[in-house]
């Protein structure tokens, strides 16, 4: 069973690891981290919620994966009835929902009502559909849990607005220390990391500890690698 | 909100009461199912299509009270099927009255007149009308001339006995704001309602004429239209002003299925009003085994044009009560006896 984490916090998360940042050719990248077409992949992240019933920490098990002007793609049957099975039997608040990914954060309450009203996406992200298109192409059974961070209810910190994922999280913190305006945002959205990390570990162990249900993987085989 | 004082008082004791019990899911309005029989065959009604077996199976007046207690709900709609065709209907009301229950007793009305006497009127008792537009428009969507004559004579003779009135109307693609309107302004200026219940259809699969169902960008629409109209102020709804800003596509929700539990002749239905996926024996295995995650807008394909107010006037309670000023808003509302602005 592959974990793939599109940033380094994701992965810090999930196992502990220090790792960098997502960006370049993720194709390439998944040849080098996924070489095993039968091994299953888990997806794991953080996400905004578009869905309003949400809380920060609710587990995302997308349904469908999609993004504007690109047909849907539906994770492998087996590895989700799994997922979904062992979220249900640990007791982690979850729900299986299509997942949105745009190329730039959805930063205000508006917009998100928007999106939830044209798209019912439980969530955003702005990896995931990248990522399960590189493995659909290549024929790897994947599923995407993410964990919600901003809820349908909160709006972004205006200098997240154009962030991506590519950049160095120390840039933010630069960004974040010259805008004392934007802290009490900042401080809201770490208490909701902190709860949504955590849950996404759980989550993420969960789904990982039942995948012998899912192709008889070894336990052993079990890895935490992050696209690099 | 529209509703009256003490059930808006009582409702909101009873879900403080679930919050400090902590309870995570528990139920806002019984939808009770005493039979399936109807004696209409509307356009847009995907509830009646059984096998003639189950159309003659009516729950009993104990099964109906039983599922009440076991439920808990403070809130009753008694729907179907005709619930007037059910004999012993005036019985199964008074027994939910008697539990202290708020009915809603929604009917066609063609055999209201003649059950009027059978019913006393109570400030828990109210009796809802389906009411889809004015003559022409309703006899379309119900399939049968002379329907919204008989109706309105039906809620003039109840108004006459001191009777509780609401009525629910279902907007299709049929139906133009402007014949809503019209619709609104005659319930509130010539009948007199005291309140009115709105909501999209829910594209049943198995309804006769699926052209009549509106997708979801189109019932914003409508609603938005619907609702910006001048007389609008002067309309009293029996629904929280936040459900009538997520018509508009103003507040984003998301459907609360478990808040409006529905028991029918089979049984406990799963997940919802709407959808059928089988039954089961009790109100507790609902509630404990049906997968949720699974349902609701954006996570089942059958939930995409679903805007009802059996999903999601729960929710907009729910939201009501957590937010203080909204909590203000419906307050005014509510002695102001008018839906939000």
């Amino acid at each position: 069973m592959i974990i793939l984490t599109p940033t380094a916090r994701e992965a810090r998360a999930v196992h502990g690891a220090r790792v960098v940042a997502a960006g370049g050719d993720i194709a390439a990248a998944i040849a080098r981290v996924a070489p095993d077409a039968g091994e299953p992949v888990i997806i794991a992240g953080v996400c905004g919620g578009l869905d309003p019933s949400l809380r920060a920490g609710t587990i995302v098990l997308a349904r469908s994966v999609f993004r504007g002007g690109a047909s849907d793609l539906i994770p492998s049957a087996a590895p989700f009835d799994s997922a979904r099975r062992a979220l249900r039997r640990r007791g982690i608040d979850f729900v299986s929902a299509a997942m949105l990914t745009t190329t730039v954060p959805v930063p205000g309450k508006r917009a998100k009502t928007d999106l939830w009203n044209t798209y019912g996406a439980a969530g955003v992200d702005m990896e995931s559909y990248a990522i399960a298109a590189a493995l659909h192409e290549r024929g790897i059974p994947w599923v995407v849990v993410r964990s919600v961070v901003d809820t349908a209810a909160m709006s972004l910190p205006p200098s997240l607005h154009t962030w991506s994922a590519e950049q160095d999280e120390r840039a933010l913190v630069r960004a974040i220390a010259s805008r004392p305006r934007e802290w009490a945002g900042y401080a809201h959205l770490a208490l909701n990391m902190r709860r949504s990390l955590k849950t996404l570990a759980a989550a993420v162990g969960a789904i990982a500890s039942a995948a012998p249900a899912i192709d008889s993987v070894p336990q052993e085989r079990i890895t935490v690698r992050t696209l690099t | 909100m529209g509703v009256p004082l003490r059930q808006a008082v009582s409702v909101s004791a009873y879900l403080m009461k679930q919050k400090l019990k902590g309870r995570k899911r528990y139920p806002l309005v019984l939808m009770l199912e005493p039979l399936y029989r109807c004696n209409l065959a509307c356009a847009g009604c995907g509830k009646i299509q059984h096998p003639e077996p189950i159309l003659n199976t009516y729950l009993t007046p104990e099964q109906c009270w039983s599922a009440a207690e076991e439920c808990g709900a403070p809130v009753v709609s008694i729907a179907g099927g005709e619930p007037l065709v059910h004999p012993q209907i005036d019985e199964i009301v008074a027994g939910l009255v008697r539990r202290k229950k708020f009915v809603y007793l929604c009917t066609n009305a063609i055999l209201l007149e003649r059950w009027l006497p059978k019913l006393t009127p109570s400030p828990y008792l109210t009796i809802s009308v389906h009411m889809d537009g004015l003559r022409e428009l309703h006899d379309a969507m119900v399939d049968r001339e002379g329907t919204f004559d008989k109706a309105v004579a039906g809620m003039r003779e109840a108004k006459r006995r001191g009777f509780r009135l609401s009525t629910n109307t279902t907007v299709f693609a049929d139906s133009s704001p402007e014949q809503i309107r019209d619709l609104f302004n005659f319930l509130t200026d010539d009948l007199k309602v005291d309140g009115m219940m709105v909501s999209p259809g829910y594209d049943y699969p198995k309804a006769p004429n699926q052209s009549v169902f509106l997708k979801r960008p189109q019932m914003i629409e409508t609603f938005r239209r619907i609702l910006s109209f001048g007389d609008r102020s002067r309309w009293r709804f029996f629904h929280t002003p936040l459900f009538l800003d997520f018509l508009q596509g103003k507040y984003a929700m998301q459907c609360t299925a478990w808040g409006n539990p529905t028991r029918n002749v089979l049984g406990w239905q799963k997940p919802c009003y709407l959808m059928n996926e089988g039954t089961v024996t009790t109100f507790r295995e609902l509630i404990e085994e049906t997968e949720w995650d699974r349902y609701g807008y954006g996570r089942d394909a059958r939930c995409t044009n679903c805007m009802a107010h059996c999903g999601y006037e729960a929710t907009a309670v729910k939201a009501t009560m957590a937010s203080p000023l909204e909590g203000v808003r419906a307050a005014l509302g509510t002695l102001a006896g008018k839906g939000s602005a």
